[in-house]
């Protein structure tokens, strides 16, 4: 099938079968899955120039549908996903900012510390996820205990929370009496930034984020991050479109797999445990880890 | 308001015969909406490519705001598809 906008040909099972398995896994992990989705339509012969903004404008519709499920299951914490908006898109910007500034000086250096850096933080993020995941799911296992109290990190979220910076605000959605205010602008700005300066959606920073740092029921991390994403992906999709960076009709025919791959997604975290999930959720980063690496060796532009 | 506090401690034991039924179902589901999204797309897509090729080409603003109007007119019309579709597989009444 032509896409006269990008101006290729492009089988439109294959775009609908990427967006089906990407939103699986986006409905199921609260992702939105750039990492995974951008190189699988440079593999397809989409325009570097075209991969970002249209990946970005399915996964605006494709987070709608995993997002309206979430709600009908009780997962989003609605307050907590606004206040993370604010301190997102902020963060964003500012560091696509920083990488253009940067850009003008040395382009191949930055490229180089950037691929690094995002490889070895999501090793981080995937070690870390599995220890405590394997852990927690032991511990859920051996005891009688509720999979929130398994969780292996508890003391320090607990730590975290005492953090008296006022206004405190309480998310009872997410069964957290007392926050500060400030905190989860923070980190929302902070996995914003993140997000700008290696060019993808950040759901794989947020979601671990919410989870560990303001102790967020995982369920609840999962649907709030899709909420977040419907937003921040909308944001990105209109100036990347600006710049001329998307094919509509691309996205539209993604979102086709993508919508039913993300509901089936969603429905399956019914059947998972917080400590299994992000046991499963630790894989994930891996792939991104794979990805980047082959990206590096091959010289592909993205 | 739903309590969402990790109520998935003792997330519902799926028996293998309970699997393999669910497995069936999606399947069969994915089958009948690829059928679907087949026709959806071929209408669909004939009527818009040329005039949003047109609005790409003059007005990359105008281009932008209907792009965006699309993929959440999309988005929210295939939730309803897709909840639709999911529903039939019944799968509630897992929990």
């Amino acid at each position: 099938m032509e896409f006269p906008i990008a101006g290729v040909t492009v089988s439109p099972v294959l775009l609908a079968a990427i967006g089906f398995v990407v939103g699986l896994l986006g409905g199921f992990f609260g992702v939105g899955g750039g990492f995974l989705a951008g190189p699988a339509m440079l593999f397809l012969g989409v325009p570097a120039n075209f991969v970002v903004g249209t990946d970005l404008a399915h996964m605006t519709g494709k987070s709608i549908v995993a997002a309206k499920r979430h709600r009908a299951l009780g997962h989003i914490d609605l307050k907590l996903g606004a206040l993370m908006i604010a301190g997102t898109v902020v963060g964003i910007e500012l560091g696509a900012q920083v990488i253009e500034k940067l850009e003008s000086y040395s382009p191949i250096v930055l490229d180089r510390f950037l691929n690094i850096f995002f490889i070895v933080l999501l090793l981080v993020i995937s070690i870390f996820m599995f220890w405590e995941g394997l852990r927690s799911t032991r511990k859920l296992s051996d005891q009688t205990l509720s999979a929130k109290q398994a969780s292996r990190f508890e003391m320090v979220t607990h730590r975290i929370q005492t953090v008296r910076i006022p206004p405190m605000i309480r998310l009872p959605d997410s069964g957290i009496e007392s926050i500060s205010l400030w905190l989860i602008l923070l980190v929302g700005f902070v996995t914003g930034i993140l997000a700008g300066m290696l060019g993808v959606g950040g759901g794989i920073i947020r979601m671990p984020a919410l989870i560990y740092i303001l102790g967020v029921p995982t369920h609840v991390a999962v649907g709030t991050d899709l909420f977040e994403i419907v937003f921040s992906a909308g944001f990105g999709t209109l100036t990347h479109a600006i710049k001329g960076n998307v094919d509509v009709l691309m996205a539209l025919v993604m979102q086709t797999g993508a919508a039913i791959g993300a509901q089936i997604g969603a429905q399956a975290t019914r059947y998972v445990s917080g400590p299994r999930l992000r046991l499963a959720f630790a894989f994930l980063p891996m792939i991104g880890v794979l990805l980047l690496v082959y990206r590096a060796f091959s010289g592909m532009v993205i | 308001m739903p309590d969402t506090t990790e109520k998935r401690d003792n997330p519902s034991r799926i028996t293998r015969s309970e699997l393999k039924r669910m497995t069936l179902g999606v399947l069969v589901e994915l089958v009948l909406y690829a059928l679907l999204v087949v026709v959806y797309a071929a209408l669909a897509f004939r009527t818009l490519s040329g005039p949003l090729l047109e609005l790409f080409s003059n007005n990359l603003a105008l281009y932008s705001a209907i792009a965006l109007t699309l993929i959440i007119g999309q988005g929210l019309l295939l939730e309803e598809v897709t909840s639709f579709l999911l529903d039939r597989l019944r799968l509630e009444r897992f929990d």
